[in-house]
């Protein structure tokens, strides 16, 4: 039997996210025992996932307190959080994942033992505190994922390729009691029979998380009660207002139905009876909250209105059903970047989305796959939806505002990371950047090649720098100097960016034994990025292949139409 | 610091018209000596929310009327009772228990301890993380005001021996006196886990992830 510890001690959300590498673990190895530690807050989130063998909390409220408090000796904190992960002390895991990336976790993850075959998946540290990985997923996840806001990569994607596993697709991911299923159903069937007055055309039942613990998250209040009033007089759609059983989100739904007249319908939920309530429903709208993340697990289809500093390429749904609809990615300022695109200010962007943009995207869903119509949106608003692909799940702009540039750099790096990592992904990718999102590709094409060239510099002077280094240590400080300018190139709008950032996580973990060891491995790393330049321009090749290719067959076409015609003989 | 015994000059037992036993100390009277059930219960009235509170820390214990009347309080708003009482007046805390005028079946006594060995309990410490509310029987607390204000104004030392001290676990106890060797207390012993080249013991993970979660103690919430 497999022992796999799971480290998440993030948000409520990203708890529910751990479903798709538990029943991912489970579906590759059955003969698997997962425990999963948690904070306290976040047990009951934990408890909702399927496949979880064991849940261990740390209570962190009550570590800090103890730590934070003067009249407390730090001891009793100290004591606290070493009583708390006692039992997973003593054990000799096969597997940890560090799926929270942060530093406690990390260090955490430091702490506990593997046995002799057992690894540690995701960051942690060895006792000469250098950065340990056991696989290039795990840089591309620390180094790439965690920190670029146009990542290429979602978190749950990532993590799924760090652990060697596939998505499950046809399990069950969450615990959901037979007692709140058929309450939900019965109650959601009860609503579509008051309600519906077309007898051909059933009522849908549109969920409405109306409260996002983050107020930048929120949908805009006037937006909120527009999209809601609409609803109410669609006799098409039965609005039902979710909140949690917590006085903050009754006094708000109160307030929001007096606003409305008192017609809203509320149904309250706690963690354990929403999956049922979602799966019961038609659709879900909702800002990125846990109720997203649940609703994705159940495969209810949402749409999610991005906003704030909610992480957008990063938390994607995984549903091919449901959209994403955000003020244009380019002008969003994300937390925990290094590199904002456009170096926008953060500014309030709920207004950004119009009332007409949430009901066009409904509709839209609601239209079914025949139609080729796409919704009409207002300026500065972009829909996205999720494209499976073999990397996982990618999230594929659908109408709107574009930035060709943007999408291209997001998905064309998807492509080569991917394949750089053994994952081959469909060319389809190419010629949709070629053909469809740059609008300008001989301007863009420049722009990626002047960025190589300066790449390729920096590159070249860091290799001879290096063996200069080599042959006299008092060249050291200027091949150090060399590497710094080296490791400088991560503009986000470089395709090379990436691979610079990956590169990085990998001269952050060099573990030879003196000088002369690490000298010879970063000697070998420069070459690999070297290598990865290469496969950046034969890409840059392709889609200009594809795009000429395009140009050739349109003028053909054109030409062949405008042609005369035969005249039949007299 | 505890109670010194000379700090008592006198103490006598009284019979309050109501005919309730009122202890005097230093010729304050404990509680009223008309009818210290009925104050009592005024008190608690006016003193205890109307909210789920079921954990009370009282400063002062007397001969417990007040404490009768929360723990009556509480049972009628059908919560259970957890009471903490501090009282540094041994010699009215054990008559108290004898004369039989506490129910001891859901009550904490802490007599005579010392702010340290208050603060440094570990049954105590669980208790006051849930936050009690506190309730203060003035007539003692103005009594025996430096002691509450010694309490009250209690910082645990900061050196890694004292912590090791409050430490029960054998082998974090040798871990922590360890460090004391080298460094003079947690905040001290993070700096030089974080400047040093290489960490020697598996524990040295444990301090730093205990650091980081205090430093990020105000960024979690739930979402």
């Amino acid at each position: 039997m497999q022992h796999v510890l799971i480290i998440n001690l993030k948000r409520l959300g990203d708890v529910y996210t751990t479903a798709n590498l538990v029943s991912a673990l489970k579906s590759q190895s059955p003969n698997t025992e997962v425990t999963m530690l948690v904070f306290d807050e976040c047990a009951g989130a934990a408890r909702n996932i399927a496949n979880i063998d064991h849940i261990l909390t740390i209570n962190r409220k009550e570590i800090i307190t103890l730590k934070v408090n003067k009249i407390f000796s730090d001891g009793m904190a100290v004591e606290n959080l070493f009583e708390a992960l006692k039992p997973l002390k003593s054990s000799q895991w096969d597997r940890i994942v560090n799926f929270s990336n942060d530093k406690i976790s990390a260090y955490i993850a430091s702490y506990l033992n593997t046995n002799s075959n057992g690894k540690k998946i995701g960051v942690n540290f060895s006792a000469d505190k250098s950065i340990s990985y056991n696989s290039e997923w795990d840089i591309v996840y620390n180094e790439l994922v965690a920190t670029t806001e146009n990542t290429p990569f979602s978190f749950v994607d990532t993590l799924l390729k760090m652990n060697g596993v596939d998505e499950e697709k046809t399990k069950s991911k969450l615990i959901m009691s037979r007692k709140h299923t058929e309450n939900a159903e019965r109650n959601i069937a009860h609503l579509k029979k008051k309600f519906q007055t077309d007898l051909n055309t059933p009522a849908r039942v549109i969920g409405i998380q109306i409260f996002s613990s983050h107020k930048a998250k929120q949908i805009g209040h006037e937006t909120l009660k527009g999209v809601i009033n609409k609803l109410i007089s669609d006799s098409r759609y039965i609005p039902l207002v979710l909140i949690a059983p917590i006085e903050s989100e009754r006094v708000f739904a109160q307030n929001l139905n007096q606003e409305l007249g008192n017609q809203l319908i509320i149904a309250e939920a706690d963690l354990s009876a929403l999956a049922s309530v979602l799966t019961s429903i038609d659709f879900l709208l909702t800002p990125d909250t846990v109720t997203k993340h649940i609703a994705d697990l159940c495969k209810t289809p949402c749409l999610e209105v991005s906003l704030g500093s909610a992480p957008l390429f990063k938390q994607g749904s995984k549903n091919p059903e449901s959209f994403v609809l955000t003020p244009f990615a380019p002008s969003r300022v994300f937390s925990n970047v290094e590199n904002n695109f456009l170096n926008s200010e953060t500014t309030d962007q709920s207004d950004v989305i119009q009332v007409s943009d949430i009901l066009n995207c409904i509709e839209f869903f609601f239209s079914g796959e025949n139609t080729n119509l796409v919704p009409v949106l207002s300026e500065n608003v972009t829909l996205y939806r999720p494209v499976s692909d073999q990397a996982g799940v990618r999230l594929q702009a659908v109408c709107g505002k574009i930035s060709g540039d943007y999408e291209s750099v997001r998905l064309l790096s998807r492509y080569l990371i991917a394949k750089s990592l053994g994952t081959d992904l469909n060319d389809e990718i190419i010629e949709y950047c070629a053909n469809t999102l740059v609008k300008d590709l001989p301007r863009w094409m420049d722009e990626q090649k002047t960025f190589v060239t300066n790449i390729t510099k920096d590159l070249l002077s860091t290799l001879r720098a290096l063996i200069q280094a080599q042959e006299s240590k008092k060249k050291v400080i200027e091949f150090v100097t060399n590497l710094d300018r080296l490791l400088a190139n991560t503009d986000d709008r470089s395709l090379i960016s990436p691979f610079v950032k990956i590169f990085r996580g990998k001269v952050e973990a060099l573990s030879g034994e003196g000088f002369t060891d690490n000298i010879r491995e970063l000697e070998g790393l420069l070459y690999e990025l070297k290598s990865d330049l290469q496969k950046v321009l034969q890409v840059l090749k392709d889609v200009e292949t594809s795009w000429t290719t395009k140009r050739k067959d349109s003028l053909k076409k054109a030409s062949t139409q405008n042609a005369p015609s035969i005249m039949p003989r007299a | 610091m505890s109670l010194s015994p000379s700090f008592v000059k006198n103490y006598e037992i009284k019979i309050s018209k109501s005919g309730h036993k009122v202890p005097v100390v230093n010729d304050v009277h404990l509680h009223s000596i008309y009818d210290p059930i009925k104050e009592a219960e005024t008190f608690i009235q006016k003193t205890v929310k109307e909210n789920d509170q079921q954990n009370f820390l009282v400063f002062g214990l007397g001969f417990g009327y007040h404490i009768e009347a929360l723990r009556k309080a509480l049972i009628e708003r059908k919560k259970t009772p957890h009471i903490v009482i501090i009282e540094p007046n041994a010699k009215v805390a054990y008559d108290c228990i004898e004369l039989g005028l506490i129910n001891q079946d859901d009550c904490y006594l802490s007599i005579n301890q010392s702010a340290d060995e208050v603060y440094n309990n570990k049954d105590l410490t669980r208790f006051l993380l849930k936050k009690p509310q506190v309730i203060t029987h003035s007539s003692s607390f103005n009594l025996y005001s430096d002691y509450f204000k010694t309490l009250l104004g209690y910082e645990s030392p900061t050196s890694l021996e004292h912590m090791a001290r409050q430490i029960h676990s054998p082998t974090l106890k040798e871990y922590i006196n360890d460090l004391s060797l080298t460094n003079t207390s947690f905040s001290d012993a993070i700096t030089s886990l974080s400047a040093s080249r290489s960490l020697n013991a598996e524990l040295d993970f444990l301090m730093l992830a205990l650091n980081e979660l205090t430093l990020k103690s105000d960024q979690l919430t739930n979402g």
